[in-house]
């Protein structure tokens, strides 16, 4: 009961509160340890202890009328709330009607607090069902959820990111893409160019959002580091694993608020991959969640079950933690937080074709509901088989890679490159510390006043969590809170480095402040991490910053403990944000970034002074403007953005930084009288996949390549390069592009002859004449003429060279110089051809000096 | 000392000789050519080669050079032919190389020389697109199918080399007459362009004719003798 003293930590004022609510229920006080449990007609609240934080949270419970531990009984997630909700004990008569008379549960979430039921929300969900369960007896066939306006966005999300979970859901103008939600309520005002016209003025929430993808969408700045996040917590990029999951979708055409789009985004989505999963409600109104219908809803939900053993599924992600459907499980990326699909239908009695889409690696859980487990199993991937033999519960599959980084085919051999890599548990951002069991750690190491801004840091956490995750359970409200006598305020305590211990490593995330020189825990792992620990900040990639300002967070495996997540941190990201005051209810929502889903990736590097304040400034001759893939610097209103993002972004999935660039290949055409340059790229594997590829023609400016382009002047350098999706930078600094000289067939003419065969050498030669066209500009030596596709029975006699930098490679060439203005050159080439059957190959000129 | 070696010292002996011209077909125009082949004479099988490359490498079959006649003066013709792309026939019936094949148009078959070879020879002369023309080439090659080097001032190791331009080439000074006929006195001179076929010879151009075969003779006569 020691918890009980952390009471006192509450204001006078709260506690003054307080006192006659203690008295009020002093009568229902209930036991810490026996959560109440209601029976058959009857509601109200109970409670679970948190699986991440240990706190006490409360949810809402109706038990129909008829039920019976020894019958299963449905169960509904009843009317999931709004922003700043709560759980509630009273349920409609139109829900416990139809819960007595179809057998189900009604369950009331809290939503700890207004995290749009996403992550610690999500924790909840799990926390929650995992809680009746044990207490009643639940058909997990049967499991529905049905909420409106942020109560409506999880169950847009949910039956799409956990498909086969639930039996059916109804979402009623709840939000489905970032595009809308984000930018009106979440977004730093530097991302709303073009959603919200005057960054100066408040949101007009009667702009409608432009449609995921579209040249609008595209032209919004949403700052990589969270984009990948946004998206999935965004139902409309995961329609497609929904073809087996009902959803009731209601809208109004006026909502102001999560506008009648992102009802139209996901029924076109539906549409579009041919899913007749959806009902469709919608009214004429301008009044937000007015087209919530529990009398629609429910009977919607009448007799649905979840589908089981489906022979034809399918899933899409971008991120590990969620990563599976049914009976396949993608277990393994090839390019980090890239969209990944892998479906997978058995076509035939045991042949399973399966489509595998940026993974290296997935599973297979068979049963004999899907294959004969007595017989074997044929699996083609991508079109190839990759294994014929014995069903079996799991089968797991890797891709095999080419030297150039292209998947080669699949086996069930794994040769995949080993060692710490990301996976559906530890994968970061920083958010999902925070959905396991964590412990906050300051540290102690250094000087008292160090030790005492780590202090004051964690205990910004820790009062900004509790005051955020306590929400309607604390005691100064009135609610579920107030009902027991259960030690809820201030729950989660920092603890100094020298308190932590041996089992909390082994069984606890740790939320470390202080750098290496003031927490000793840092210090342990500082040669671990792969962000450098510098004594006045840190360096990313070799891109330092120091000051005494400068804070960082980032999250990693924790050396001490691959199996469990330790963010570094030195400072608190919040601390200096002045606009996080508390509301009426004392509940300060707005801050705690680290918590919010979308808010911060794996690392993140800040600092609340202008950037020119820092001794080191990362960024020299540049100006003060923001630095790369940072949010708005200058920024006069918190929206959930920091002002002073140094750098943000994600590790590799081999936990570092990812600073393997794409390669990037040219091909030269000669189609008809042009000169046709052909980019393409790969990143490497675990990467982030290729973000862009840029080129410029004879050091002009650099252009975003689409396509081939057509080159029209004689000569040409083609400089070429690509970034992947960790580059922070957008131009070529510090890079140095590939390159290409080619001669375009018009401006330089080629004329060859028949082939005059030596009877005394036994070899053809053939007389080829070039002539530049250009009768101003010279072509520079030496001239290569490239026999590209040889004939295989000839060779070129005495060549001048093989290709390799210029593909395609292993061509032979024969020089001659270079050509002035107008200028023409002859010469002779010779071959050998043993079989006197003919020589063929495909002309092409090179020019300059650039290595062949 | 081997044949490889006596060709090589002997190789100024061996002489070409382009008789005079005759326009029996419009539009083709017809040569007698005559090797002197002393100086392998008695020495075994060698080879005849001809080739027609065609200059437009696309094979287009715009040109037919015919040869018949052979006559080897006392030696004979040997083994069969060797046919690559648009050649047809042999040395005892005639040879027919047309540049049909963008590759490869020739034909190759043993002989046993005598003193001479001699053959008719009738050109089309039309000209290929391009910069490139038909060009007809004859080679000698040893028993082992190897060419005599020459010093074909191209590199070919030909002892004759006609180009088929579709252009009158006005006769070089000294010359007797078009289209131009080399004795194997002058054996640097092996590439010829012939003149157009519309080319009407002049009563002069047969008395040097005449006088060609009549000299013909006389050298042979001395050379036996």
């Amino acid at each position: 009961m020691s918890r009980l003293i952390t009471l006192k930590t509450r204001t006078v004022a709260s506690m003054l509160v307080m006192v006659p609510l203690v008295v009020l229920f002093s009568l229902t006080r209930l036991d810490a340890a026996n959560p109440p449990i209601y029976t058959a007609g009857q509601s109200g609240y109970s409670w679970y202890v948190a699986s991440n934080d240990g706190s006490y949270q409360p949810y809402g419970i109706y038990v129909p009328t008829g039920y019976s531990s020894s019958v299963p009984a449905g169960l509904v997630f009843y009317s999931m709330h709004g922003s700043h909700g709560h759980c509630s004990n009273s349920f409609s008569s139109t829900a416990k009607t139809w819960a007595n008379a179809n057998n189900a549960l009604l369950v009331s979430l809290e939503d700890r607090y207004s995290q749009n039921f996403d992550g610690t929300g999500e924790v909840e969900l799990f926390d929650v069902l995992a809680a009746v369960k044990a207490n009643y007896s639940v058909d997990s066939t049967r499991l529905y959820a049905e909420g409106g306006s942020m109560g409506g966005h999880p169950n847009y999300l949910w039956p799409y990111r956990f498909p086969g979970l639930f039996a059916a859901n109804a979402a009623s103008a709840g939000w489905t893409s970032f595009q809308d939600f984000y930018f009106k309520w979440y977004a730093g005002l530097s991302e709303d160019v073009g959603h919200w016209g005057n960054q100066s003025q408040a949101p007009n929430l009667n702009n409608h959002p432009p449609a995921p993808g579209s040249a609008q969408d595209n032209a919004i700045y949403a700052d990589p580091s969270r984009l990948p996040l946004l998206k999935n917590a965004s139902a409309y990029y995961h329609v497609e694993n929904g073809q087996y999951q009902p959803i009731w979708i209601g809208y109004a055409t006026g909502d102001p608020t999560n506008q009648e789009e992102n009802a139209l985004w996901i029924i076109g989505a539906l549409n579009g991959f041919g899913y007749t999963t959806a009902q469709v409600y919608s009214i004429v109104s301008n009044s937000h969640n007015s087209a919530y219908d529990q009398t629609r809803i429910y009977p919607f939900f009448t007799g649905k079950t979840v589908t089981v053993n489906p022979t034809s599924v399918v899933y899409n992600t971008n991120f590990l933690k969620y990563n599976s459907a049914y009976w396949v499980t993608i277990d393994r990326l090839q390019y980090t937080n890239q969209w990944t699909r892998l479906a997978a239908n058995i076509s035939a009695p045991n042949r399973i074709d399966v489509t595998a889409a940026n993974l290296v690696q997935y599973t297979l859980a068979l049963n004999s509901n899907l294959v004969n487990m007595t017989q074997s199993v044929q699996v083609y991937t991508n079109g190839a088989l990759t294994y014929n033999g014995p069903a079996a519960s799991s089968l797991t599959f890797y891709a095999a890679f080419s030297p150039a980084n292209t998947i080669t085919g699949w086996s069930t051999a794994n040769s995949l490159p080993v060692g710490l890599l990301k996976t559906h548990v530890l994968e970061g951002p920083i958010n999902h510390m925070f959905m396991s069991k964590f412990v906050v750690v300051y540290g102690t190491a250094g000087t008292p006043a160090q030790t005492a801004q780590n202090q004051a840091d964690a205990q910004q956490f820790v009062t900004e969590w509790n005051d955020y995750e306590e929400g309607y359970y604390n005691r100064n409200d009135s609610g579920a809170g107030s009902a027991w006598n259960l030690p809820t305020q201030n729950f989660l305590q920092a603890i100094p480095d020298t308190a932590v211990t041996p089992a909390m490593i082994a069984s606890s995330n740790l939320r470390l402040f202080g750098d290496h020189n003031t927490n000793s825990i840092t210090a342990q792992i500082k040669s671990a991490l792969p962000l450098t620990l510098l004594d006045n900040g840190v360096s990313v990639g070799g891109r330092t910053y120091t000051g005494n300002n400068v804070r960082y967070a980032m999250i990693y495996p924790n050396p001490l403990n691959p199996n469990k997540y330790v963010v570094v941190g030195r400072g608190y990201l919040t601390e200096y944000i002045t606009d996080a005051g508390a509301d009426s209810n004392n509940e300060r929502w707005g801050c705690n970034l680290e918590r919010l889903p979308w808010d911060q990736p794996d690392y993140t590097v800040w600092t609340y002074t202008p950037r020119t304040e820092l001794a080191t400034d990362p960024y020299p001759g540049t100006t003060a403007a923001p630095p790369l893939t940072v949010q708005n610097p200058n920024s006069t209103r918190f929206r959930h953005t920091p002002a002073t993002y140094l750098e943000a972004g994600y590790f590799g999935q081999n936990w570092q930084l990812d600073t393997t660039p794409p390669a990037t290949t040219a091909s030269i055409q000669f189609p008809g009288q042009g000169i046709q340059i052909t980019l393409s790229a790969a990143d490497n594997l675990g990467g982030f996949g290729v973000s862009g590829t840029k080129y410029r023609v004879d050091g002009g400016a650099w252009t975003t390549y689409t396509a081939p382009f057509t080159l029209n002047s004689y000569l040409h350098k083609v400089d070429y390069y690509s970034t992947d999706a960790a580059s922070r930078d957008t131009s070529p600094q510090g890079v140095v592009p590939n390159n290409v000289e080619a001669v375009k067939s018009t401006g330089v003419s080629m004329a060859k002859s028949g082939f005059v065969y030596n009877f005394t050498t036994k070899r053809f030669s053939q007389t080829v004449t070039l002539t530049n066209l250009d009768t101003t500009n010279s072509v520079p030596g030496p001239i290569s003429l490239v026999l590209d596709s040889l004939s295989g029975n000839a060779s070129l006699y005495n060549p001048s060279g093989v290709t390799a930098a210029q593909l395609p490679a292993g061509s032979p060439y024969a020089n001659t110089s270079g050509l002035g203005p107008g200028a023409s050159v002859t010469f002779v080439i010779q071959f050998t051809d043993p079989t006197n059957t003919g020589i063929t190959y495909t002309p092409r000129v090179l020019a300059g000096s650039a290595p062949r | 000392m081997t044949i490889q070696h006596i060709l090589r010292t002997s190789i100024s002996a061996l002489a070409l000789l382009l008789f005079g011209s005759t326009t029996a077909l419009a539009g083709t125009l017809g040569l007698q050519f005559g090797l002197d082949t002393n100086s392998i004479e008695a020495m075994g099988t060698f080879y005849l080669a001809f080739q027609l490359v065609d200059g437009s490498g696309t094979g287009d079959a715009n040109n037919t050079v015919t040869l018949s006649g052979f006559n080897f003066d006392g030696g004979s013709v040997a083994g069969v032919p060797t046919l690559y792309g648009g050649a047809s026939g042999s040395l005892s019936s005639g040879v027919t190389l047309t540049d049909s094949d963008p590759f490869f148009n020739a034909m190759w078959q043993d002989f046993v020389p005598g003193p001479w070879v001699t053959f008719y020879a009738t050109f089309t002369n039309n000209a290929d697109s391009g910069p490139f023309q038909d060009m007809f080439m004859m080679s000698i090659l040893d028993g082992s199918q190897n060419g005599i080097p020459t010093v074909d001032p191209s590199g070919n190791n030909t002892f004759l080399t006609v180009t088929l331009n579709g252009t009158v080439q006005s006769p070089a000074p000294g010359v007797l007459a078009p289209p131009l006929g080399v004795w194997g006195a002058d054996p640097q001179q092996t590439s010829y362009n012939m003149s157009a076929p519309e080319v009407v010879p002049e009563p002069g151009s047969l008395m040097l004719l005449g006088s060609a075969l009549a000299g013909l003779g006389l050298w042979r006569r001395r050379r036996r003798h």
